[in-house]
């Protein structure tokens, strides 16, 4: 106590320095103790350094110095405490990393001259650490370490700004420096660059990118302390890390001291104390500095340096801790959310938030820290810091780290000066987060990348330092280009994954209603100059048909009695708000926009509906019309479906169908991607109910199609269909996890039912009323608020599911589901539940100027409570842009792997069907061949037996073979023995035969002799008779030739014995020949 | 569950838009008959059941949208179906034409053991037929499936309809358990086959080597 004040009236540096030495000795001392071996030497670096740096350094100190002493205190119970603590070794790589990044720093700060950018370089370290400690805490478990050492980081931060603002104070001799400030911010900045510039060669652009903004971010904490008083804030810091909230400063000396006595006693292990005196190093600096101002700063940011590395450090070793840790925390926490509190406090509490909501938060802050930066740049941080912490979407953890630090230095401003609701949403904001994001956070910031790469950048050089326990001498390592180069690698490289939040997300960290106007006027403003101007002129248009419209009805108001419910009705619109939206739709979705969702829950009157739908879609225009009238003349392709479609329902009435068909066939031509798909019909069929000529519902038609992005639902593949199924599908399970996986066991997918929700906005089966108000709301908040409608009705109606099976849920889901809303229905049920709801009467009479099918439907709508229908919508269910858009991030992602399958699928498919037709060709010839088979097996039998039956024969000639042959032995051997019997047969036969030949022979002789006799005997007798004469003859001739020779006598008598006996005689001989031989 | 019917079903009615399959579809489930049914967005979905040779059949059917457009979400039910019924309209030749298309998604979507059925509505408006019997007759044959011509305003064959395509859907769940069986029977026999020529070709060299 007594030092600081002294330091501050006389600034003695040469105390200062001295005690600086005497602390850092003592640190020094305290690390080798705890450290191991090797962390000695780096210890004895650090001292080093730090004794270099604070020597020149000049201001500063006097905050400083309480916190040295403090620190001091601190050291010695911590020490104590340490040594109970087994944690050295992550004590010794703290400080090592410690180091190192001082190191880094130093170089950095080396560069800079102005006291005001290591003022800065500050807020930016601190803002690095911070963002490390959350990168660090990405891990769940770690997060609430982490928490506690944002605390303890913001508390440094704290004092460093504290110490930066004495500074200040020093230099200006005054509280109030803003202008300063914002030099000093700008001199940071180009500090920051030169230093970028000069100092990392290897590293260059992405360190540019990545500095810069942390510069950028460190100008908070010091617009912070500038704003409150430094000192306050200071104490006040140290009261929360106290616990105390005492605002003297001694009180906060003690209480730092006690805080840090109870942090020791408390569980928390070494890795908290460590910490602390990490702090108390930190503190310590500063006190050296007070001598040289001009110095100081270098002192600054060394000290900076080194919290922010004993941060990380303290982050990574108190990984071990972590349990004991999360358990003091929370209690530190709870302690540190006091009256007047910070930001700073509440970025405690948040972190863990952030860590039970997971990664999901992280995101928007990245966005809202670089927004922050730049307005706190314009020294308006306050409310964007404010409004910053609600919303808190998860994404990356460096990013929160960032809106941290912002809060911790906004903590103090904007205590003071946050609208009321604000602060005590941060103080309590902690567990439960506001799940949108306010509006003026908001900005599309590129810049949220390139904060968030420096972040990822700062978290990764601590990483690398954990990597090595026992580094080189810093300065060695520091020097060496390698080292650089690898530090810029880990920052290139982490940066690149955290590229993630895009403009279009950052816009979408509001609600739908903004989100659906601003996408409305980006359309517009990307539109073509004609065609503004004829939008412009169409709004005016409409602006003077409400206002008829609106005179109309307050004359009809005036001139009836109000006993009509109708009128009742009429007098409670708001036609005033009505007038408003319809002359600056933009400042009412802005300004207005809870307004704007309660009067549209309400249901747009039904007297300016259409004109307010194509107010707000913007769908007036010359041009539309001018369409229109040149493309309904032409044929479009798609006109006999339409014909068939529209002629074969009378779901719109007559005489209205014949424009329906006018305005689908006219869209098909405007938009041949899309055409004509059924379901469009039901889209057109109530704006065309609602608009005066054919042309308006086509320009609304346009507009929802083009610019809603419904077109998407109709296109080929359907992809926002698609996509929207996916989506309904996520809700569905995030707000009812039971009545999902009861329809999912059920085998129940949302395309069997919600399609029809979706492509045709309800109108499918809804009843018109329904689809009127659900329209009324889709044109305000865009189409993804379909979602609302369909989830709330799944939701009212999810225990009577809950109950049915396929068959009956599918019969339920198509057409029981709005039954729910049924008068009676909800009557009955109300009275059992004795719910309260105030019912807004809705009254029913028709108007002169609507339709028949209007007409019908109002007087079935008395059946419906659409109020309650649309309301419960609205408020039952909460659809924020962004989870939609990690919805269609998903899906995307699924759809592409979906794709891939598909595609494999499809290829195995056709290799499955060439297979499939190789295979019945290859079982075909198998079958053939297998009769083949079967027949030649068969013929082999045959063949076999014929084989036998050969054999058989065989072996019989064989044998008769044989047989003969033993018989021709037996001949040959008879033929050489002549068988004398077998010559005599033979013989005999022939002789017989001869014989009888002879015998034929002999009788044939015979009968020839016998001719012969008888020839003979005749010529015998005639001889006889001859030689009776010739007798006569002779004895005439010998009487008378006795005389005359003999030898006529003789001749003749010769003559008749020769032929005689010859023949005789051979006759006889023969005979005897033949019986001779018998 | 399984005590209410034998057998459960899944149908899917595909065809051009506006040839009537939920009209068909209505005169089965329901008997009733509108001239304005409004176009089929997505699927639709009816349940009947029937009696079917004393079996309890219950048959899921689901209607589809017809256009085109819609195929993403209509494909995903072919796979489950085993029968699906190609619909067309008689007066109306592009949705006879359509048939092939369909078939191919059959092919495309659908499991390869899936019946199909083709049905020509609108038989009732003979004046206007545009498709003969004796083609469409032809064209099912070709693509072996039975062929119908029904009429869900007079309620024509409707029911015949579905319950061919149910037998249909039934024997073949009968033939495939037979066949499941026979198939051992077949590779059986086979194998007997090849036993017995085993058997013969060893007598034949047994013989060989008696001859020799």
């Amino acid at each position: 106590m007594a030092r600081k004040k002294q330091n501050k009236k006389k600034k003695a540096a040469q105390k200062a320095k001295e005690d600086k030495i005497d602390i850092l000795d003592e640190k020094s001392k305290r690390l080798s103790e705890s450290s191991t071996k090797d962390v000695s030497d780096i210890e004895g670096y650090e001292s080093a350094e730090a004794y270099a740096t604070p020597e020149e350094i000049g201001t500063g100190g006097i905050v400083d110095d309480n916190a040295v002493e403090l620190s001091v205190e601190a050291n010695a119970k911590e020490e104590a405490e340490e040594a109970i603590v087994s944690e050295d070794l992550s004590a010794t790589v703290a400080v090592n990393d410690k180091q190192e990044d001082k190191e880094l720093q130093h170089e950095d700060e080396g560069n800079d001259a102005s006291p005001e950018a290591n003022a800065y370089e500050f807020g930016t370290e601190a803002n690095s650490k911070i963002d490390d400690d959350t990168g660090q805490g990405e891990s769940s478990q770690n997060q609430e370490i982490e928490e506690s050492q944002h605390s303890v980081a913001n508390d440094q931060v704290a004092r460093f700004g504290g110490s930066l603002v004495e500074e200040g104070k020093l230099s200006n001799e005054g509280y109030s420096q803003q202008a300063e400030r914002t030099e000093g911010t700008d001199i940071a900045f180009n500090d920051a660059m030169s230093i970028n510039e000069q100092s990392n060669q290897e590293e260059k652009d992405e360190e540019r990118a990545g500095k810069p903004i942390a510069f950028e971010t460190e100008v908070i904490p010091l617009n912070a302390e500038e704003s409150s008083e430094g000192k306050q804030d200071i104490d006040v810091e140290k009261q929360e890390v106290g616990g105390i909230a005492s605002n003297d400063d001694t009180n906060i000396e003690q209480s730092p001291n006690e805080e840090i006595k109870k942090n020791t006693d408390a569980p928390l292990s070494g890795t908290e104390l460590e910490v602390q005196d990490e702090v108390t190093s930190l503190t310590e600096q500063p006190t050296l500095d007070e001598g040289e101002i001009t110095k100081t700063d270098e002192a600054t940011t060394a000290v900076d340096k080194s919290s922010a590395a004993d941060y990380i450090n303290e982050n990574e070793s108190t990984e071990e801790n972590r349990p004991d840790l999360n358990a003091d925390h929370p209690t530190e926490e709870s302690i540190v959310t006091q009256p007047g509190e910070y930001t700073a406090p509440v970025s405690r509490i948040l972190p863990p938030v952030t860590s039970t909501a997971s990664s999901v938060v992280v995101p928007v802050d990245a966005g809202s820290s670089t927004e922050a930066s730049e307005v706190v740049a314009r020294t308006l941080n306050i409310n964007v810091a404010n409004s910053r912490p609600p919303p808190i979407p998860p994404r990356s953890s460096s990013s929160e780290n960032n809106s941290h630090e912002v809060y911790v230095g906004d903590g103090n401003d904007s205590s003071a000066k946050v609208s009321p609701p604000l602060p005590s949403r941060t103080s309590h904001s902690g567990p439960a987060i506001p799940p949108l994001p306010s509006r003026k956070v908001a900005f599309t910031s590129s810049r949220s990348s390139s904060v968030s790469r420096s972040i990822s950048g700062n978290e990764r050089s601590p990483s690398e330092t954990v990597l090595r326990p026992v580094p080189p001498a810093l300065s060695e390592e520091m020097k060496s280009d390698q080292f650089r180069k690898n530090l810029a690698s880990l920052q290139s490289n982490s940066q690149s994954p955290r590229h993630v939040s895009s403009p279009i997300e950052s816009a979408a960290e509001v609600n739908l209603i903004v989100n659906r106007f601003r996408a409305t006027s980006y359309q517009i403003d990307s539109e073509v100059m004609s065609k503004r101007e004829n939008i412009e002129a169409g709004q005016i248009l409409l602006k003077s048909t409400f206002n008829t419209i609106v005179q109309n009805e307050e004359n009809i108001m005036e001139v009836t009695e109000q006993d009509d419910d109708e009128l009742k009705k009429i007098a409670d619109t708001d036609w005033s708000f009505w007038t408003r939206v319809v002359n600056d739709f933009g400042e009412v979705a802005n300004a207005e926009s809870e307004r704007l969702e309660e009067e549209i829950t309400k249901g747009i009157p039904r007297q300016i509906r259409g004109i307010i739908w194509q107010l707000i879609a913007n769908s007036k225009s010359k041009e539309y019309e001018d369409i229109y009238e040149t493309l309904s003349t032409t044929e479009s392709p798609h006109q006999a479906s339409i014909n068939r479609d529209l002629k074969r329902t009378n779901f719109v009435p007559h005489d209205k169908i014949e424009p329906l068909l006018n305005i689908l066939s006219t869209y098909s031509v405007y938009d041949p991607d899309v055409g004509y798909t059924q379901g469009m019909a039901f889209i057109a069929a109530p704006l065309l109910l609602n608009c005066e000529s054919e042309a308006d519902a086509f320009g609304l038609l346009v507009v929802l199609m083009k610019n809603y992005g419904l077109r998407e639902f109709f296109l080929e593949e359907m992809p926002g269909l698609m996509l929207t199924l996916y989506q309904f599908d996520r809700l569905l399970e995030e707000t009812s996890p039971v009545l999902f996986n009861h329809l999912t066991r059920e085998g129940v997918r949302s395309s069997m039912y919600a399609t029809q929700w979706f492509l045709t906005l309800f109108a499918y089966k809804f009843p018109l009323e329904f689809v009127l108000r659900i329209l009324d709301v889709v044109f305000v908040e865009g189409v993804e608020s379909t979602f609302k409608f369909a989830v709330n009705l799944m939701l009212k109606n999810q225990l009577q599911m809950l109950e049915l099976k396929f068959d009956q849920l599918l019969n339920f889901l198509k057409n029981e589901l709005f039954e729910y809303y049924l008068r009676e229905n909800h009557q009955t049920r109300s009275k059992s539940e004795a719910a309260t709801h105030v019912y807004l009467e809705r009254s029913v009479t028709p108007r002169s100027q609507n339709s028949n099918r209007v007409n019908n439907e109002t007087t079935n709508d008395s059946h419906y409570d659409v109020d309650l229908f649309v309301n419960d919508a609205m408020e039952a269910v909460h659809i924020t842009p962004i989870s939609l858009g990690r919805y269609a991030a998903e899906y995307d992602e699924i759809h592409q792997i979906e794709h891939q399958r598909e595609a494999q699928y499809e290829a195995m498919r056709i290799k499955n069907q060439q297979l499939q037709k190789e295979a019945t060709k290859l079982r075909r010839d198998y079958a053939q061949l297998s009769t083949e088979h079967i027949n030649i097996a068969n013929e082999l039998i045959e063949n076999r037996l014929k084989i036998e039956t050969l054999l058989d024969e065989n072996n019989d000639l064989k044998e008769n073979l044989t047989h003969l042959e033993e018989r021709l032995q037996e001949e040959i051997q008879k033929e050489s023995i002549p068988n004398p019997d077998a010559a005599l047969k033979s013989d005999l036969k022939q002789d017989l035969e001869r014989t009888m030949e002879r015998t034929s022979e002999v009788m044939e002789q015979n009968l020839e002799l016998k001719e012969k006799i008888k020839v003979l005997e005749n010529s015998i007798l005639e001889l006889k008779k001859f030689n009776k004469k010739s007798a006569r003859q002779i004895s005439s001739i010998e009487s008378s030739l006795e005389s005359s020779p003999a030898n006529l006598n003789v001749p003749a008598k010769e003559n008749q014995e020769v032929p005689k006996s010859p023949s005789l005689t051979g006759r006889w001989t023969g005979f005897k020949k033949v019986f001779r031989k018998d | 569950m399984n005590s209410e019917y034998d057998y459960l079903f899944k149908l899917l009615l595909i065809g051009n838009s506006g040839v009537g399959k939920s009209c068909l579809l209505l005169r089965f489930s329901d008997d009733t008959y509108t001239n304005d049914y409004i176009s089929t967005i997505g699927v639709d979905f009816k349940i009947k059941t029937i009696e079917l040779d004393g079996k309890t059949v219950k048959l899921q059917i689901w209607d589809t949208a017809g256009q085109e457009r819609f195929r993403t979400i209509t494909s995903s039910y072919y796979r489950g179906s085993h029968g699906i019924i190609i619909v067309y309209d008689v007066t109306d030749q592009e949705s006879f034409n359509g048939v092939k298309m369909w078939l191919q998604e059959i092919d495309r979507y659908a499991t390869s053991a899936v019946l199909k059925l083709l049905v020509g509505n609108k038989c009732d408006l003979d004046g206007k037929r545009m498709v003969e019997y004796d083609v469409a007759k032809e064209f099912a044959e070709s693509n072996n499936m039975p062929f119908l011509e029904t009429s869900a305003l007079d309620s024509t064959n409707v029911e015949e309809a579905f319950l061919t395509m149910a037998r249909q859907i039934k024997e073949s769940f009968a033939q495939q358990k037979i066949q499941d069986g026979s198939n051992a029977n077949a590779n059986s026999n086979l194998q007997n086959d090849k036993s017995n020529v085993n058997l013969n070709g060893q007598s034949l060299t047994n013989a060989t080597n008696n001859c020799c």
